[in-house]
């Protein structure tokens, strides 16, 4: 039976991949250093162990991927205007952190290395879709930390023959991503605030478009890509590969809670994008990836946990 | 006159950059490790000529150290920064990538953090190698650059894609140098043309790596001393350039050339390929021809020859000090 570590596994996306790796009866580990990540999103199952540590210590990571197989990095500082404020501890968590894991993933001689990148790469280009061979252009320190991991990952595939993926995620939501924190994704600041019966902040003029991918969808790529031949160093978007304006998601959302409040404005954040949408046809053909959910759906999903979070 | 600070001042390139920046009546501040990649006495006798010059000050601190860098900026207003400090070397950073992350991925965010409250024009000494393993040459600045062959390669791009978001977010004005097989007069003794030209010079075989058929664009110091001056002086926005010879030498060929300037037969021992490597770099550097008046002046024989003429100079100064 082989053994998984989730960096990040105490998080958002990564509590999902613990989840589902344990109900497919994997072993699995996880090496977070709970400054986000929290004990209450990890599954009570059997076989699931829990290295508290940091990414940028190489010691503790080299500990944490002693006897693994497999490595789902999804560690890291998940925040664009986190980024803005601290770019150097940004660049370390993601960028020193990411080369740390891959450093010891190399010498556990793990079959794959799983490395959450991110859309924020793309930058502001403004083609659409967004094609994973389009140039590296992050606008912000926390794009390029994510770009840097990838660099690092395409490096060690040729140096070193590392079975490295990369997985661009597309504006992840779902379930336990938090929602209290100016630096939170935008769903779960809505879905906080409408379920509070507070004001929602709109940011720029609400035409802003994304990519919203839910969770499961995010975490079914991960078990595909797990196991799929690849080559070493590939590159693939995440995403439900559809583009949706963040007034038109804020109307859902008002719609499924049966609220009817109206947005305030605030000014565009610095380092946002204007739009994303992914090509995931990389995905379809590499990984047999097909998202399974509508938005509706992942949002009607999302806002019943957090209004049962909220009890 | 202009206060520039120099990262790696003391260094090959970097000790060249402050010499011409004094000389057309610039204060240069220096700021340098003295790390021991390399015997830091070369470094030392790199800064002698510069320590003579008022307006040069030399400061030996890390760039790992974000104190030290917030204490210099609060006692100098530079005009600009040069960021030439790195740790070099493709096949080193095979051995030990934490390292070059350290100082060229995050070392670099601390120079660029002292840049984000007074924006001032950032000079960023990058490398071919970005372009990373590829046979189509010429290498043009808009390519995707996304396939670095090595760590060092990827610290180097990572150092263009940290500083771009400064440009974005904080306007810092920005030129990314990226820089073609340095060579010349205090050239690292680890680097190709100097190493080959001790073992020749000693009688010991050249270690061959590959067939020799892999080709390098190898530009002398003087030609990219004024590239980086001219993009310093039109720095503005966010520009990357090619700093080359434009000019494609076989390994085979030079270690011929090294042998031919030196009057020596060098004695040839083929190694297999290392990782890491590239068969070919060759710059286009129409870019910086038209945006900054580029154009590498000095060809591979009269390089060789000034290079040879500086190597036996050191060699006999070294032995004469006892170094």
């Amino acid at each position: 039976m082989r053994r998984a570590l989730v960096t990040g596994g105490a998080g958002f996306i990564g509590s999902h991949l613990v989840e589902a790796l344990a109900a497919r009866g994997e072993r699995v580990r996880v090496f977070d250093n709970f400054s986000t990540g929290r004990r209450e999103n990890l599954p009570r199952a059997a076989g699931v162990e829990v290295i508290e540590g940091d990414l940028r210590d190489l010691a503790a990571v080299r500990e944490a991927c002693r006897g693994v197989d497999l490595v789902f990095h999804e560690g890291a500082l998940a925040s664009v205007p986190r980024s803005v404020e601290d770019p150097l501890t940004t660049e370390a968590v993601n960028g020193q952190g990411t080369l740390h894991a891959l450093l010891a993933a190399r010498e556990a001689g793990v079959a794959r290395f799983l490395f959450a990148g991110s859309s924020s790469v793309y930058g502001d280009d403004p083609r659409l879709p967004k094609e994973e061979g389009a140039p590296l252009e992050p606008i912000s320190p926390y794009g390029a930390s994510k770009a840097v991991g990838e660099l690092y990952c395409r490096a060690f595939a040729r140096v070193y023959g590392t079975p490295t993926v990369v997985l661009r995620y597309f504006n992840v939501f779902g379930p336990r991503q938090r929602g209290d924190s100016p630096y939170s994704g935008v769903i779960a600041r809505f879905a906080d605030a409408l379920l509070r019966g507070e004001e929602v902040t709109i940011e720029g003029d609400g035409e802003q478009t994304r990519d919203f991918t839910f969770v499961a969808d995010v975490v079914a790529a991960n078990l595909l890509a797990a196991d799929a031949a690849l080559e070493p160093g590939t590159v693939l978007n995440v995403a439900a590969g559809r583009e949706t304006s963040v007034r038109a998601l804020f109307e859902t959302m008002r719609e499924i809670l049966g609220a009817a409040s109206e947005p305030r404005r605030a000014p565009a954040r610095a380092g946002d994008i204007s739009r994303s949408r992914a090509s995931i046809d990389r995905a379809r053909a590499l990984l047999g990836f097909e998202p399974s959910s509508s938005l509706r759906d992942g949002l009607a999903r999302t806002l019943a946990w957090y209004r049962e979070a909220a009890r | 006159m202009r206060s520039v600070l120099v990262t790696g001042g003391a260094g090959f390139i970097g000790s060249h950059v402050c010499e011409a920046l004094l000389a057309r009546g610039d204060r240069v501040v220096a700021f340098d490790s003295f790390d021991s990649f390399y015997d830091p006495a070369r470094k030392e006798r790199n800064v002698e000529g510069a320590r003579q010059n008022p307006r040069y000050r030399l400061v030996r601190e890390d760039i790992r150290d974000a104190k030290a860098l917030e204490t210099l900026f609060a006692e100098e207003a530079f005009d600009a920064v040069v960021h030439l400090a790195a740790l070099a070397g493709v096949r080193p950073s095979i051995r030990d990538p934490a390292a070059y992350e350290e100082v060229n991925g995050l070392g670099t965010v601390r120079v660029l953090e002292r840049l984000r409250k007074r924006p001032i024009p950032f000079v960023f000494g990058s490398s071919s190698s970005v372009y990373g393993a590829r046979d189509r040459v010429p290498f043009r600045e808009d390519d995707a650059c996304a396939t670095p062959a090595s760590p060092y390669a990827a610290t180097k791009r990572a150092g263009e894609l940290l500083a771009y978001t400064y440009h974005r977010l904080f306007g810092v004005p920005t030129a990314c140098l990226r820089f073609f097989t340095v060579y010349g007069p205090r050239q690292r003794p680890e680097m190709a043309i100097h190493k080959f030209a001790r073992l020749v010079e000693e009688g010991e075989p050249v270690p061959m790596f590959g067939d020799g058929s892999t080709r390098r664009d190898y530009t002398f110091v003087e030609d990219i001393v004024s590239g980086t001056l001219a993009a310093l002086d039109r720095c503005g926005g966010y520009e990357i350039y090619n700093l080359g010879g434009s000019r494609m030498v076989t390994l085979a060929d030079l270690i011929g050339r090294i042998g031919e300037a030196l009057g020596k037969r060098p004695r040839i021992e083929r190694r297999p390929e290392e990782p890491g490597d590239v068969p070919v770099t060759c710059a286009d550097v129409t870019k910086a021809g038209e945006r900054l008046g580029y154009a590498p002046s000095v060809p591979i024989e009269e390089g060789l020859a000034r290079f040879v003429a500086w190597f036996r100079m050191d060699r006999r100064d070294r032995e004469g000090g006892g170094a």
